[in-house]
């Protein structure tokens, strides 16, 4: 009898979806947080434009997660070699290469950025059955790191003749 | 997709928990050279790099894994969530920052 109520009035449990990002997170992580930070959160977690046109194949969807996270792996190699470069080489003058491994730190930070703003208007071309967006970037990084390779070994030439 | 207890050929969930994997890599890989970085710069921003760096590597992995789950578990798979793209993109953008601010103060300390 006891049971029978308790299994009366305790709410069902929840349904497991395939789609998290309609149900979760909105209320249940944005409870108990300030306004404007709950709403920030919502609008992070689940920016308006993920719920409009529809949802593309989840392979296109997977693969264009990975190629976010490839150009996250650029951007984190580049501060690597920004910071090896500062702390492992003797080449003089020194300003130069400080020069340049801060360069490559910006660098970094751009590319950071540009990974997300890239997977953003991918999706969003993705969902509204639009032709992906053509961009530069892949260009520029050949183009910069041509720049930086090319100043480094000017200047181990130069450090060479110098000696 | 009609395939209810197919394997999916192209190993999409595999090959996306693995680059969430590698990622975590590269940020431990990061984290280790900020340490080395400031020890031998006595540089308290690469310092706190370090210190950011080595719980959002811990994170990214923890990330990799869920993903990996959440993949293989459901027959049409869950997508990410934008908050932690962002969170990644932001995390890259500040650590580059507090990096080129490393770098700046201990070349002008010399």
């Amino acid at each position: 009898m006891f049971l029978q109520r308790m299994a009366r009035s305790s709410p069902k449990p929840a349904m497991r979806t395939k789609h998290p990002p309609e149900n979760i997170s909105e209320r249940d992580l944005c409870k108990g947080l300030p306004k404007s930070i709950g709403a920030f959160a919502r609008w992070a977690s689940e920016p308006a434009w993920r719920r409009e046109g529809s949802e593309p194949d989840y392979r296109f969807s997977l693969a264009n997660e990975r190629t976010f996270l490839a150009w996250i792996r650029t951007a984190l190699a580049v501060l690597a070699a920004a910071m090896l470069l500062e702390q492992l080489t003797k080449i003089e003058p020194r300003s130069a290469v400080v020069t340049v491994s801060l360069v490559m730190c910006v660098f970094a930070a751009a590319l950071g950025m540009l990974a997300y703003s890239k997977w953003q208007a991918n999706e969003q071309a993705m969902r509204h059955g639009k032709a992906l967006p053509h961009s530069r970037a892949i260009g520029l990084l050949a183009v910069l790191i041509l720049a930086a390779s090319g100043s480094l070994a000017t200047l181990v030439l130069v450090d060479l003749i110098a000696q | 997709m009609s395939g209810v207890s197919l394997r999916d050929p192209g190993l999409q969930p595999e090959r996306t928990a693995l680059s969430w994997h590698r990622t975590g890599w590269l940020i431990l890989l990061n984290a280790v050279l900020a340490v080395r970085t400031a020890v031998s710069n006595d540089s308290l921003g690469l310092t706190m790099m370090a210190f950011v760096l080595l719980p959002a590597s811990s994170a990214v992995f923890l990330l990799g894994a869920h993903r990996r789950r959440a993949l293989l578990e459901y027959q049409t798979p869950s997508c990410v969530s934008a908050a932690g793209m962002l969170g990644l993109a932001v995390l890259v953008f500040v650590v580059a920052g507090v990096g080129f601010a490393g770098i700046a103060l201990a070349a002008l300390r010399k």
